[in-house]
């Protein structure tokens, strides 16, 4: 889908570059509170089982905001993910190669959906299937398989910045 | 006034807290019959009605937002000019993705513009070239002046 995340004046974007000085659209979620936030406890029930959780819920920032901007602020627009990858010298590397660090990345017909960082090689694991560490929305921090999480699979691509 | 379903709204919540982006939300929720039925079901006042109210409160409760950005997806199912007209100056101030929402369903939209062909039944064509138009086209149905079913 090609449209670009419009940022309303009412909400607080950060000063955010790409390594090529690119400015990187941001805002800080204020939507609702983190308190508010722990009433999704239906998303705990859902996929409780498989995951760790590991932060309370926050919707100051995204997966992208976690993987891109060190937990500043939340990232939304497909264009400025793709300016990151480019500027910032991710290379897409075959899942085989994927080591902790590595980024993982979420397409679903062209739109980036979800990412996340790698913390175990698929090689460590029998299945094969690497432990990804993302943030879900405006839930929590996450650790869980690559392939149990709520965001579509059939296109997953592996990064690795190489300077 | 509308009235969700509370089981209703845990499924919307699951929705919309796990979703990093207005667009991942947009598709999740129109993939979804229920939300065709909130369509069918209310006016597009009503589901603008029940936008604005929550968007006006000052501290709307979990289940509120998400319903708010369900029956937003419901609006796509409406009468575009409708919404348009019923939205046209309206700054949103507290639920941050509904113009977006709205965005993406306007970049997306296939238009209905209906054609008159006047031609004669043994002569027609059915390549039609519409490659100088910018947007998607789908001709769903070739009626000719003379076919009477």
């Amino acid at each position: 889908m090609p449209s670009k995340f419009i940022l309303q004046p009412q909400f607080m974007e950060l000063a955010l570059e790409t390594a090529e000085k690119n400015k990187i659209p941001n805002a800080q979620s204020k939507e609702l509170s983190s308190r508010e936030l722990l009433q999704a406890n239906d998303v705990e029930k859902k996929w409780g089982e498989g995951i760790t959780r590991r932060s309370n819920p926050t919707a100051i920032y995204n997966c992208h905001g976690l993987v891109f901007a060190s937990r500043r602020t939340g990232l939304f627009d497909n264009s400025s993910i793709r300016q990151i990858l480019e500027d910032d010298k991710y290379h897409e590397i075959q899942k085989e190669d994927a080591l902790p660090g590595d980024i993982v990345i979420y397409f679903n017909e062209g739109d980036i959906e979800h990412s996340g960082i790698i913390i175990t090689a698929p090689s460590e694991s029998p299945l094969k299937i690497p432990l990804v560490y993302s943030k879900w929305g405006k839930y929590s921090e996450v650790i869980h398989l690559q392939n149990y999480c709520p965001y579509h699979q059939s296109e997953i691509k592996y990064y690795r910045v190489v300077r | 006034m509308i009235k969700v379903d509370p089981e209703l709204s845990k499924y919307f919540i699951e929705i919309y807290v796990v979703a990093n982006t207005p667009t991942y939300l947009y598709r999740r929720f129109r993939s979804q019959e229920i939300i065709r039925d909130l369509a069918n079901r209310y006016s597009e006042g009503d589901l603008i009605d029940y936008i604005k109210k929550i968007d006006s409160s000052q501290n709307p409760s979990i289940s509120e937002v998400a319903n708010a950005y369900a029956i937003s997806v419901a609006l796509t199912f409406k009468n575009s000019e409708k919404v348009k007209e019923l939205l046209q100056s309206y700054q949103f101030k507290k639920l941050e993705w509904i113009s977006h929402i709205i965005q993406i369903w306007k970049d997306t939209e296939i238009p209905t513009t209906i054609f008159d062909f006047n031609v004669d039944t043994a002569m027609v064509n059915y390549n039609i070239d519409m490659s100088l138009s910018k947007s998607t086209n789908i001709i769903k149905e070739v009626r000719l002046k003379n076919d009477q079913s």
